[in-house]
C-alpha cells in the first residue's frame, strides 16, 4: 500500500542512499593517510620550504680575503676596481643598507644593479695589485695557479677606447673560486672598465649614470569606488594566476579521484552489487557530491593558506571580498563541469590506461587557460579574454583570471558568462548522467570519444 | 503436460521477454512465473541466457520487448526487498569486511548500527568469525564470495536472486551454502538461483526452470518434472552375472532395453515398455534370477537436462550475450 507516509519515506530513502554513497566517497578519498599526506601535508611542506628557502640562501658564505691582480696599462681600471672592492667590503658589513639599495634599484628599473646587489657575497676584504706592465701577465697567472692570488684580470687597452666591440676582459680565477665570488669579480671589473672608459673620454660617470637611470614610476589606477589605487605587478599577474591555480588544482584533484573511484568500482566488479541497491543516478549523484566535499576541503585549505600568506605580507587588500564570492560561484561551475566529464569517462572504461585516451582531449581543452594566463591577465578586456569567457569548459578559469586581474570587466560579460556557464554545466551533467548509466555496465573494449557521445541518445 | 505456475501470488513474472545483443538473441519469448515461497533452480548450459534474464529481473538491464514484474512492481522500486548475488563477484578491495557489509546494508535501507550488528551475526553464521576487521583484499576467494553472499542477505530480503552461488566454493563451503539457502527458504523467502550443477539443484529446489539458447525448455515443480520425465527404468544388481544374462533379460515380456549403469558397473538398467507396470516388472525380474537389489530408478535432472538440451539442438556456443553491450542501456 502506498500511503503518503510510505511515499515520503521512499523519497527520503533515495536521498539517504545518495548521502551514504557521498559519505563513503569522501571518507575513502579524503580521510586516508595518502590524501592527508599527499594533498594536504606535502603541499604545505613545499610552501614552507619555498618560504624558508630565501633565508637559507641568504646565509653568508665564508669570508673572503686576498688579492686580485689587474694588468691595466692605463691604471684607471685598477683604481676604479680598488674603489669598488673597498665599497663591497663596506657593504658586506651593512646588509640592511643592501636591501634598501636593492629596492631602490628595482624601482628605478635598474635590473643589472639589482642583480648585483641581490647576490650576498659575505665578508670580503680584497686588495687590488695593479700593474701597467703587460708582460707581467704570465707571472701573475702562475701566482693564481699556486693560489697566491685570488685572480688576475688582463684589460685589453682597446676596451678603453670608443671602439671596444671586439676586445675582451680576460679573467683567471682559482679552481676553488665560488661562482658567487667569480660573479662579483666580473661585475666589479666590468663596471670599473666602463667607469675608466668614461673618464678617458672626459665624461662624468656619476652624472651620466644618473641621467641614464629610468624614472621611478608611481602609477595609480582609478579604483572601482572612484578613488585611486596603487598599480602593482603582483596584483596584475600573480593574484589572477594564484586564483586560477587554486580553482584548477582543487577541481582537478577531485575530478581525478572521481575518475579513479569509478574505475575501481568497475574493475573490482562491485558495480553490479551497488546497482542492485541504488540506481545509476543515485550512485552518480552520491559520487559527485562526495568528491565535491573533497574538492571543497582542498580549495578551503589551500585558499586559507594562500590568504594568510597574503595577509602576512600585508597584501590581503589585493583580494577584494567580492572576488572570493566569485571564486565560490565559478568553483561550483568548474567542479561540476570537470566532475561530469570524469564520471562519464570513468564509467565507460575498465582501467586507468583506457581512461587516458578519453581524458586527454578534455585535459587539452582545460590546459587552455594555463596557456592564456599571461595574455589574459595582461589584458583582461582584450578580444581573446572576452571570447574565451563564453566558451563553456574554460569559462570559470578564464573568468577568474579576468576578475582577479586589476582591470575591471563589464558586468554584462560576467552575467553572460554565468548564464552560459551554468546552462552548459547542466547540459554536461545531463549528458554525463546518460553516459554513466550506460557506461557502468559496459565491459570489454573501451568506447571512442565519439561512441561515448552516442550513448547519450540510447533509450 | 507440465504447466507453468499461475501468475497470482507470484514473486517474479516475465511475459514474452525478448533481449538481443547485436544479432544474437540472448533471451527469446521468455514467459516465466516464480511463485512466492518457492526455491527455484534456474538451469541451463553456459551462455544459455541465465545471467541476462537475472539482470533483467533485477532491472539492471531492460528487455527489448515484453514485461518483467518483481514482487508486484519493478525491481527498481523494490530494490530493498530483493537480495542479489551477481555472477561477477566484487568487493571494495581496501574496505574492511564489516564496513563493506554495513555500507551495502545501509544502501539497502538498514540503519548503520543494525547493518553492522547483522553483518557480525552473519559472519559468525557463515563460518567467518574474526574476519570483520580484515580488508576485503586480504580474504581468500572463497571467503570473499561468502562475504558477498552476506551482502545479498543482510537486509533480510523477501526475494533472493543468486547467480551461480556455488561456483568457486569447496565442497565444505558449498554444503554450508546449501544449508543456509535451505534455512532461508524454510523461513519463507523466495529464492531463485542459477547453476549448471544439476545435483545441487536437485538436492535443493522445489521448482526448476531450464533455458537454452535464450528459450525456456522447462518450468515446473521438481516432482512434476520427475513424473513427466520418468525413465520407466529399474536398477538391478544380479547376484551372478554371466554374459547371457543381459540377452535373456531383453527377451522378457515388457522389457524394451537392458544396459549397464555407467555410474556403477555392478548395476544393470532395465528399461520397461511404457505400458508395463513398474512394480510388476520388478517382480518379474526378481523371479527371473537371484538379485542383490532391485529398485526403481529416480529421474535425474542430468537426464532431463541432457534430453531437453540435446533435443533443442545442444548448448549454444558461448556468445558475448551474457555481457552487457550498448543495446543493453538501462533506463534512468
Amino acid at each position: 500500500m502506498n500511503t503518503p507516509e510510505s511515499t515520503a519515506s521512499g523519497r527520503s530513502t533515495g536521498m539517504t542512499k545518495i548521502l551514504t554513497v557521498a559519505w563513503r566517497e569522501f571518507k575513502y578519498t579524503a580521510l586516508t593517510k595518502a590524501f592527508v599526506f599527499g594533498a594536504i601535508i606535502l603541499p604545505m611542506v613545499i610552501w614552507a620550504v619555498i618560504a624558508v628557502m630565501p633565508l637559507l640562501i641568504s646565509r653568508e658564505p665564508p669570508p673572503l680575503t686576498g688579492t686580485i691582480a689587474i694588468v691595466d696599462e692605463s691604471g684607471l681600471v685598477s683604481a676604479e676596481a680598488e674603489k669598488a672592492f673597498r665599497a663591497a667590503a663596506e657593504r658586506s658589513k651593512d646588509t640592511v643598507g643592501d636591501a634598501i639599495a636593492i629596492v631602490g634599484a628595482a624601482q628605478s628599473g635598474d635590473i643589472a644593479a639589482m642583480q648585483g646587489m641581490a647576490e650576498p657575497i659575505g665578508t670580503v676584504n680584497i686588495t687590488v695589485e695593479g700593474t701597467t706592465d703587460p708582460t707581467a701577465a704570465e707571472a701573475l697567472r702562475e701566482r693564481v695557479r699556486s693560489n697566491e692570488l685570488l685572480g688576475v684580470a688582463v684589460i685589453d687597452p682597446q676596451l678603453l677606447t670608443d671602439q671596444p666591440q671586439n676586445a675582451t676582459l680576460e679573467l683567471l680565477v682559482q679552481s676553488t673560486s665560488s661562482p658567487k665570488h667569480t660573479t662579483m669579480y666580473e661585475r666589479i671589473l666590468r663596471s670599473a672598465t666602463v667607469k675608466a672608459r668614461v673618464a678617458l673620454t672626459g665624461g662624468n660617470y656619476e652624472q651620466l649614470s644618473a641621467m641614464l637611470k629610468n624614472p621611478v614610476m608611481d602609477t595609480q589606477r582609478v579604483a572601482r569606488g572612484g578613488g585611486t589605487a596603487k598599480e602593482s605587478v603582483v596584483a596584475r599577474i600573480f593574484v589572477p594566476f594564484g586564483f586560477m591555480l587554486l580553482l584548477w588544482i582543487s577541481v582537478f584533484s577531485s575530478g581525478q579521484y572521481l575518475l579513479t573511484t569509478t574505475i575501481e568500482e568497475k574493475s573490482n566488479k562491485v558495480m553490479e552489487v551497488l546497482l542492485s541497491a541504488v540506481s545509476p543516478m543515485q550512485l552518480l549523484a552520491g559520487k559527485i557530491l562526495g568528491q565535491a566535499l573533497v574538492s571543497a576541503v582542498l580549495i578551503g585549505v589551500y585558499g586559507v593558506v594562500a590568504m594568510s600568506g597574503l595577509a602576512l605580507l600585508s597584501m590581503a587588500d589585493l583580494v577584494p571580498p567580492m572576488l572570493l564570492v566569485y571564486l565560490v560561484i565559478y568553483y561550483v561551475m568548474a567542479y561540476f563541469m570537470v566532475a561530469t566529464m570524469m564520471a562519464a569517462v570513468g564509467s565507460a572504461v575498465s582501467d586507468l590506461r583506457e581512461a587516458q585516451a578519453l581524458v586527454t582531449p578534455a585535459m587539452l581543452v582545460l590546459m587552455v587557460p594555463m596557456i592564456l594566463w599571461m595574455p589574459i591577465s595582461d589584458s583582461p578586456n582584450g578580444m581573446l579574454a572576452v571570447v574565451t569567457s563564453f566558451i563553456p569548459p574554460v569559462i570559470p578559469f578564464v573568468m577568474i583570471l579576468r576578475l582577479a586581474a586589476s582591470e575591471p570587466i563589464p558586468m554584462w560579460q560576467t552575467m553572460l558568462s554565468l548564464v552560459i556557464g551554468f546552462a552548459s554545466m547542466f547540459v554536461m551533467l545531463w549528458a554525463a548522467a546518460r553516459i554513466f548509466r550506460v557506461g557502468v555496465l559496459m565491459q570489454g573494449k573501451p568506447p571512442s570519444p565519439l561512441e561515448l557521445l552516442k550513448w547519450i541518445h540510447y533509450q | 503436460m507440465i504447466r507453468p505456475a499461475p501468475e497470482r501470488d507470484a514473486a517474479i513474472v516475465l511475459q514474452n521477454v525478448q533481449k538481443r545483443f547485436g544479432t544474437t538473441y540472448a533471451v527469446r519469448d521468455l514467459d516465466l512465473v516464480v511463485p512466492r515461497g518457492s526455491l527455484c533452480g534456474f538451469l541451463g548450459p553456459n551462455g544459455a541466457g541465465k545471467s541476462t534474464t537475472i539482470r533483467m529481473i533485477m532491472s539492471i538491464i531492460y528487455p527489448d520487448s515484453g514485461a518483467v514484474r518483481v514482487l508486484d512492481g519493478s525491481a527498481l522500486a523494490k530494490k530493498d526487498q530483493i537480495g542479489y548475488l551477481p555472477e561477477e563477484r566484487g568487493l571494495y578491495r581496501t574496505m574492511r569486511v564489516v564496513e563493506f557489509l554495513a555500507y551495502i546494508g545501509t544502501l539497502k535501507g538498514l540503519d548503520g548500527a543494525t547493518a553492522k550488528r547483522r553483518a557480525l551475526e552473519w559472519l559468525e553464521r557463515i563460518d567467518l568469525p574474526g574476519q570483520a576487521k580484515k580488508k576485503c583484499q586480504e580474504l581468500s576467494k572463497g571467503m570473499q564470495q561468502k562475504v558477498q553472499f552476506i551482502a545479498s542477505v543482510l537486509h533480510d530480503p523477501e526475494l533472493l536472486i543468486l547467480d551461480e552461488p556455488f561456483s568457486g566454493l569447496d565442497p565444505m563451503n558449498a554444503m554450508l551454502m546449501s544449508r543456509v539457502i535451505t534455512d532461508l527458504h524454510d523461513a519463507g523467502k523466495t529464492i531463485i538461483f542459477s547453476t549448471h550443477q544439476m545435483r545441487t539443484a536437485e538436492a535443493l529446489c522445489d521448482r526448476v526452470v531450464l533455458i537454452n539458447r535464450g528459450e525456456k525448455l522447462l518450468d515446473a515443480p521438481l516432482a512434476e518434472v520427475r513424473t513427466a520425465f520418468d525413465e520407466h527404468t529399474i536398477i538391478i544388481e544380479p547376484q551372478h552375472e554371466d554374459s547371457a544374462l543381459m540377452q535373456r533379460l531383453r527377451g522378457l515380456p515388457g522389457v524394451s532395453d537392458v544396459r549397464r549403469d555407467e555410474e556403477n558397473d555392478a548395476h544393470l538398467l532395465v528399461r520397461l515398455n511404457d505400458e508395463q507396470n513398474l512394480q510388476a516388472g520388478m517382480v518379474a525380474v526378481m523371479a527371473f534370477a537371484p538379485m542383490h537389489s532391485v529398485a526403481i530408478k529416480r529421474t535425474s535432472l542430468d537426464f532431463v537436462f541432457l534430453k531437453l538440451v540435446g533435443d533443442s539442438g545442444g548448448a549454444a556456443p558461448i556468445a558475448p550475450a551474457a555481457r552487457v553491450s550498448t543495446t543493453g542501456a538501462p533506463r534512468s
